[in-house]
């Protein structure tokens, strides 16, 4: 899958600290120039290695990256020329934010002027043109979070990696620094491969998302076929909310198979990751895609299910009900005036289409 | 005017009507108790231990008021005194009196006025023998008065009533001799025995009498001998042989009884025919005096008052700060050479090796100085095992190197002592650096030496500012390693203070090498905060 | 919390009181330590049924003794001081002035005073012991040497006829003395040439001779090691840890007792002190014959008391172990047979401090 315009390759690297165990397993990931990749992923899924690999801090035990079409494992960190901003920014606390900004284009030997001119533009470009001269210790955490941006991109790499860069500021300003990095890739066209455990920053900001555990990569896709199309339990479980059955294969027919789930009821669902007749199965169903007292026949998938628990959030009630002898089954029921009030207790049914349940593995649950 | 409305608003009360601020310091006022209770006792503690301490020290360090109330008539007419030739008639009787009868500064009890020379009452011999009382009426008319007397007699009956064991009453009274004494001279370690036995026999009311009187003489003749010998002490340093010269005169003059003096004190010993030793009165001659801090760096006041230096033998102090200096000095920068890259191993290595490193870092804390600092001699002696080693390695016999009891050995094992004072806090300040730092400076494009040099190394400056200001000012006081394992090298100012203080009993110069070590330390410390900044010091 | 403040502020109060008058009336004495100490525990606590002694240890000086009395808090109340120190401390009001008719007279009648084989400085002091400065070498140190064994003071500053380092001290005590009779000064000359600026030069040109090949010591221990190691071949050490070294360990050293400078060692009773009745009686049982060459038993420091040291010569072999300790003694008839000084306290009193600046002026060049 190799095109032309592949700038970062990952080919069968595999990294282990102790030669005992394998963090990363067999990597083989190919990033596209002006691309916003994110590695996403559990915490000791491999993610923050395969970063530090790229960026030369660890060596791969085995296997080549590629930079271009130039092999850098024997390049040291300083002649990459990779930009990143750092898990806490790493801005040097003894240099004002000028100097900071400055650093890389004096190491780089540029004239004086021109260094004034870039570090400029750079602050300008994080609007903080005014607070060139303070220290990072009299920097907001935004502040800081938007200087270390600044640093990484003020030598204008073609490739920046951040490393989980929000992960210390609160909620809206994470938000709000999601769309500014979002923008500033767009404007920039610089590549990026951006590390988060955080999916909703990944689904925001990224052209593809590599997910990770165990040092694998479960899937990488563009965010929507993520959460739309998971092709295994753990992204069906990472991204986003969903229901589980378990149960095993019935009958294949086509894209279809039929699932008799452990209660004995059997359930018609899209196969996407089953090996056979008989294999153990895991059927993943989105809350938002139950619809409560279908029509009948709207549906191959109807079951009686028992109201436990309503919690009410706004814009959608969440139901907790008994389905098929699983008593954790979420349904979001829009807050609209045409759907139905439920009470606790009610007994109601339950539908939902095939295409909407898809039928995984069972080896990605932990 | 708008400004006006802000001032003019009620002020704001309490839901019980009293005003808010009242309230509010009625329920701080508590917690303000607390605090001072609990900050009460270590500012005594540093007041009693710190700042007395360094008063006394440089009081003492420019005291002379001892001499002074020693030689009262000599010292006033000494300003008289052509200092060309040998003093005449007149100022060999003034030291005669003031060295062979009572000192009339005791009786006067004026140790603040001028002494004059021309009052017949400086001149007065009260005979050894008595009467007493007619003589030192005379001399100081208060005495008669029987007021004068009471200070004193209360001091004795209150002690001779004191209750308790009977070592207990024994001691108050011991304690109330010496008490009368420090009342009646500058002295503290006198004993006015006869005058508290004397006292305590009196009504308090009558007229002082000849018994008084006789009591008063001889205890204060006593304190007078100790104030001699004190003041022969001080003479001496001026001038090495005074000390012998006042004792022997002491005893030789007790025969002379008329003058001409002068011709009898020569006589008696022929020093007082030395012009030198009249000289070296001279510089001793206020009781302000900042002949110790001359002489603490080699240097004297001349008979004409000018600073000249001492004669080339004894000049040793100024020779003395620099090795200090330069001991201190390449001790530091050895221990910050040795010390960073360990505190560098120690920050970034796995817990399980830094424990391991840390415990052989504070080894030598828990072992007894001594006993190092003998490993180290057993080390690098001429015999030793450094030197044996190295003889086994192919060195000739005869070119083991001297590594002990010269300078080579008080550096190597001063760095070996101090060096934990320059790793902690340098460890302290590079265990709070995340390695992001480091790798940063390297992403950005700097290759290691440059990222530690630009962006590391700045930031464990305030761990090296503390490490260099600690161990420098340890190092600069150290005497006793330096005299263990520095042979004749090994002599530094911490030697002579302790060696004034101990041996010479010379406390004023002790006192004034004391203060310029101490000055030295805050010019340090100044120099320190204006370059680097204090706040940028990290203590741990 | 303030109740416990309260009971911490009584307790230090009620420590500092007890302090002040201590509770029994031990006498405290006070002393150099080591084998010293240990001979006098041996020789006069151990024999005196009047009461307890206790041992403290100090490092010499009359800084310590000042504070105490000056302060009025004096906690010692005998102490073991050397020359300079027993006069000093005794012309600045810093020592008990005592009786002298209360103590023992030797058995002939002799008075204390009289018994002392030096002149009784002050009626402060109460004889202990002599000590001296003595060279020394270690046997077979000087083997195949063609000048042979040094015998003489001259030999000990002659390095060209008896090669190696010296260790000599690091002040001037003794040294200048020992310069002057290697020189050939007379002993009984050798103050009254010093007292001149040119006797003085005279001492240090001939200190001179041995600069380069000294090995200085500051502590009484090391002249012993560095003889034993052989990084010198001669050293001046204090009397009493050679002959300790010899009698203890059968060290090899050989003593020359030419040159010796004897130096005074008093005890003195501490101004002030509560327990004066006591001290003075345990002062007149330590300082009686008896005791004094009890002491000779433990340690090779020599009894001032001439009685003393006649109790010894006829009762050797006197030493604990059974061995004659007459040779190692400084002031027995066959050392004083050669060349020795008594150290001049008076002297040293005006010049000690000049020799001190010029000792470490010289040594430091």
């Amino acid at each position: 899958m190799s095109t032309e315009d592949t700038f970062v390759r990952f080919k069968e690297v595999q990294k282990s600290y102790d030669g005992e165990t394998l963090v990363v397993k067999n990597l083989n990931l190919d990033i596209e120039r002006g691309e916003f990749v994110t590695m996403l992923g559990p915490s000791g899924s491999g993610k923050t290695t395969c970063l530090m690999m790229l960026a030369g801090f660890e060596p791969a035990t085995h296997g080549e990256i590629y930079l271009g079409d130039r092999p850098i494992n024997a390049v040291p960190p300083h002649k990459r020329g990779i930009g990143m901003v750092f898990q806490n920014y790493a801005l040097f606390p003894h240099m004002t934010v000028n100097e900071n900004l400055a650093f890389p284009l004096e190491v780089r030997k540029l004239s004086k002027s021109e260094i004034a001119t870039r570090t400029k533009r750079a602050l300008d470009m994080v609007q903080l043109g005014a607070f060139g001269d303070r220290r990072p210790a009299q920097l907001s955490g935004g502040q800081q979070q938007r200087v270390a941006v600044a640093r990484a991109l003020v030598f204008d790499p073609d490739l920046v990696l951040m490393d989980e860069p929000l992960g210390a500021l609160d909620k809206q300003l994470r938000e709000q620094m999601q769309y500014e990095i979002k923008h500033i890739h767009e404007s920039l066209g610089v590549t990026v491969v951006y590390v988060t455990h955080d999916q909703s920053e990944a689904l925001t900001m990224s052209n593809r998302i590599a997910v990770f555990d165990d040092g694998v990569i479960q899937q990488l896709a563009p965010p929507s076929d993520l959460y739309e199309r998971p092709e295994n339990a753990f992204v069906a479980q990472f991204i986003g909310e969903n229901n589980r059955l378990m149960g095993s294969v019935e009958a294949i027919d086509g894209k279809e198979c039929q699932v008799k789930i452990d209660n004995g009821e059997v359930i018609r669902a899209l196969k996407v990751n089953v090996d056979g007749v008989g294999q153990r199965a895991t059927l993943s169903l989105r809350p938002e895609r139950v619809e409560v007292n279908p029509e009948p026949g709207k549906f191959p998938n109807v079951f009686d299910a028992k109201v436990e628990e309503l919690i009410y959030l706004g814009d959608h009630i969440r139901t907790r009900a008994s389905v098929c002898g699983h008593d954790d089954f979420i349904v979001k029921i829009p807050n609209a005036s045409h759907h139905a009030s439920l009470n606790e207790g009610d007994t109601v049914k339950f539908g939902w289409s095939m295409e909407d349940c898809r039928a995984l593995d069972v080896s990605g649950i932990h | 005017m708008a400004a006006n409305n802000a001032t003019s608003v009620e002020p704001l009360l309490t839901a019980d009507g009293t005003p808010l601020k009242t309230s509010l310091q009625r329920s701080l006022r508590r917690s303000k108790l607390r605090a001072t209770a609990l900050v009460l006792p270590p500012l005594l503690f540093l007041i009693g231990l710190f700042v007395l301490p360094i008063g006394n020290l440089l009081t003492r360090s420019t005291d002379d008021t001892l001499i002074n109330h020693q030689l009262p008539l000599t010292f006033a007419m000494l300003g008289q005194w052509d200092r060309q030739e040998l003093p005449d008639e007149s100022l060999f009787e003034a030291i005669f009196l003031d060295l062979t009868s009572l000192n009339k500064y005791l009786i006067k009890d004026n140790f603040a006025t001028a002494v004059d020379p021309d009052d017949p009452a400086w001149k007065i011999q009260i005979p050894k023998k008595g009467p007493y009382r007619d003589a030192m009426i005379e001399i100081a008319p208060h005495w008669k008065d029987a007021k004068t007397w009471l200070l004193i007699y209360e001091i004795a009956i209150t002690a001779a009533e004191a209750t308790g064991t009977e070592r207990e009453i024994k001691h108050q009274q011991k304690r109330a001799q010496f008490k009368i004494c420090s009342m009646l001279t500058p002295l503290t370690n006198a004993t006015c025995s006869k005058l508290y036995k004397v006292l305590n026999e009196w009504d308090g009311v009558s007229e002082p009498d000849e018994a008084l009187f006789e009591a008063l003489y001889k205890d204060l003749a006593s304190a007078n001998k100790y104030l001699l010998g004190k003041s022969s002490t001080r003479m001496n340093y001026e001038k090495p042989g005074f000390k012998s010269l006042i004792k022997k005169s002491g005893r030789k003059l007790k025969k002379v009884n008329e003058p001409p003096y002068k011709e009898a004190m020569i006589k008696a010993d022929k020093r007082w025919g030395d012009i030198g030793f009249w000289h070296a009165l001279l510089a001793m001659q206020k009781p302000q005096t900042s002949g110790y801090y001359l002489n603490a760096v080699d240097r004297k006041w001349d008979e004409n008052r000018e600073v000249v230096m001492q004669p080339e033998e004894r000049q040793v102090y100024v020779m003395l700060w620099w090795r200090t200096f330069l001991v201190s000095l390449i001790v530091t920068v050895g221990c910050l050479l040795l010390a960073y890259p360990v505190a560098h191993l120690l920050a970034t290595l796995p817990l399980k090796y830094s424990n391991l490193l840390m415990i052989c870092v504070l080894m030598p804390f828990w072992t007894s100085l001594l006993v190092r600092i003998v490993a180290w001699m057993i080390m690098l002696q001429q015999e030793g095992v450094v030197n044996d080693t190295l003889v086994m390695l192919g060195l000739p016999d005869e070119h083991r190197l001297p590594m002990m009891y010269n300078f080579t050995g008080t550096i190597i094992v001063m760095i070996q002592i101090l060096l934990p004072f320059m790793i902690l806090p340098i460890y302290s300040v590079m265990k709070t650096i995340p390695p992001s730092y480091m790798k940063a400076a390297q992403n950005l494009g700097a290759p290691p030496s440059l990222a530690f040099l630009r962006v590391y190394m700045p930031q464990t400056l305030p761990g090296i500012g503390a490490g260099v200001i600690l161990v420098f000012i340890v190092a600069i006081g150290y005497y006793i390693t330096p005299e263990l394992v520095g042979g004749k090298d090994g002599r530094l100012i911490g030697n002579m203070v302790a060696y004034h203080m101990q041996k010479s009993l010379n406390w004023g110069l002790a006192a004034a090498m004391g203060s310029i070590l101490l000055a030295g330390i805050l010019i340090l410390y100044w120099i320190y905060d204006k370059i680097v900044g204090i706040d940028n010091m990290k203590l741990g | 919390m303030r109740k416990h403040l309260i009971t911490t502020t009584l307790a230090s109060a009620l420590i500092s009181a007890a302090l002040v008058t201590p509770a029994q009336a031990d006498v405290t004495f006070v002393s150099w330590g080591g084998a010293y100490t240990m001979s006098q525990q041996k020789a006069y606590a151990d024999t005196y049924t009047g009461g307890k002694v206790n041992f403290v240890n100090y490092n010499g000086g009359l800084g310590e003794i000042r504070t105490q009395v000056e302060s009025g808090n004096v906690t010692w109340d005998i102490v073991d001081v050397l020359p300079h120190e027993a006069r000093v401390g005794c012309d600045e009001g810093l020592f008990e002035e005592l009786p002298r008719d209360v103590f023992t007279p030797a058995p002939d009648g002799t008075s204390m005073d009289e018994d002392v084989m030096v002149e009784v400085p002050n009626d402060c002091v109460v004889p202990q012991i002599f000590w001296s400065y003595v060279p020394f070498y270690q046997k077979g140190a000087f083997d195949g040497n063609a000048a042979g064994d040094p015998k003489t003071i001259e030999d000990f500053f002659d390095v060209e006829k008896f090669p190696g380092k010296r260790g000599i001290h690091t002040w001037g005590n003794a040294l200048v003395e020992m310069a002057l009779m290697a020189d050939g000064v007379a002993p009984e000359d050798v103050y009254s040439v010093l007292d001149t600026p040119e006797g003085m030069d005279r001492a240090f040109a001939k200190l001179d001779t041995i600069k380069d090949h000294a090995v200085f010591w500051s502590s009484g221990a090391k002249p012993l090691e560095l003889v034993t190691s052989g990084e010198v071949s001669m050293a001046l050490a204090y009397n009493g840890r050679v002959g300790a070294a010899i009698l203890a360990e059968d060290a090899p050293f050989v003593i020359n007792w030419d040159g010796q400078v004897l130096e005074e060692e008093w005890i003195v009773m501490i101004k002030g002190t509560p327990n004066a009745d006591e001290a003075l009686k345990f002062m007149i049982h330590a300082s009686a014959p008896e005791q004094q060459a009890g002491q000779a038993k433990w340690i090779t420091y020599a009894p001032m008391r001439k009685s003393g040291i006649d109790i010894i010569e006829a009762g050797e072999p006197w030493y604990n172990t059974g061995v004659n300790i007459m040779p190692l003694m400084p002031n027995a008839p066959a050392a004083l047979s050669h060349r020795y000084v008594f150290a001049d306290p008076s002297w040293w009193a005006d010049n000690g401090d000049s020799i001190s600046e010029r000792f470490t002026a010289w040594s430091g060049q």
